[in-house]
């Protein structure tokens, strides 16, 4: 009797996770927010790799295409509002602020790393 | 003649791509103040990114230039009273809390002995 109502609960149990997975289709860049804490600046190439998985993990990106210098427009084929999404999505993860003249010039990865960089370096003492 | 229109045209259009990345770009955080709840979010900002992708294949510039202004205003509307700003940033809550001091100042411990130097 137990057995039978738990194996009914788990089929039922198992169904629910189903349905968050297939809302998180579009938006993938956002789903690594949740596993990253942004850990303040590390390294650039500690940044570097983090921006490429970012990349890699939005889901209108190749993955195998991403890499360092990889065009966001020509080689990844990524919209402007694509590169917006980007560019917000690691204003997240490093809680740093792009202005937007700036999220222009962005085209590649490694131009993304080194905009971070400068950025946090004011940032650390000086002494 | 029509070099020149064509350049104003252009430059036009690129103003107007211009307008539509900043919207999308501060309608997405709007969202995301709005939305606290991470899957509530992703349904939202999809839901904002096909409102914008219908319309991306209008090639007339007065319909763009509506379309910019209507989106704007229902930006406008939808603005959040209290939006989420990281702490250390200017506006935020931790911002200026502990300033570096100023180089060349010390501290002198001679506590209790101030009168015999």
């Amino acid at each position: 009797m137990r057995c039978i109502r738990s194996s009914i609960l788990q089929h039922l149990r198992l169904r629910v996770p189903v349905r968050p997975v297939l809302l998180l289709e579009k938006e993938n860049v956002f789903i690594s927010k949740m596993n990253f804490t942004s850990g303040g600046g590390g390294g650039q190439d500690q940044v570097l790799s983090k921006v490429i998985e970012l990349v890699k993990k939005y889901d209108t990106a190749n993955a195998s295409k991403v890499t360092e210098t990889a065009d966001f427009k020509k080689d990844l084929s990524l919209d402007s509002l694509d590169r917006v999404e980007i560019v917000m999505a690691i204003e997240e993860e490093f809680s740093v602020e792009i202005p937007d003249e700036k999220s222009d010039k962005l085209t590649c990865c490694a131009d993304i790393a080194s905009f971070i960089v400068s950025e946090s370096r004011p940032k650390a003492p000086e002494s | 003649m029509s070099g020149v229109s064509s350049a104003a045209y252009f430059a036009r259009r690129a103003a107007q791509k211009e307008r539509v990345r900043i919207l999308y770009r501060r309608a997405l955080k709007d969202t995301l103040n709005w939305a606290v709840h991470r899957h509530i979010f992703y349904r939202d900002a999809s839901d904002l990114r096909e409102k914008f992708n219908a319309n991306q294949d209008v090639e007339d510039v007065d319909r763009i230039d509506k379309l910019i202004a209507h989106g704007e205003a229902e930006y406008d509307k939808w603005r959040h009273p209290d939006p989420y700003i990281v702490p250390w940033a200017p506006g935020g809550s931790k911002f200026c809390r502990n300033p570096t001091p100023p180089a060349g100042i010390e501290i002198v411990y001679n506590y209790g002995q101030e009168d015999n130097p």
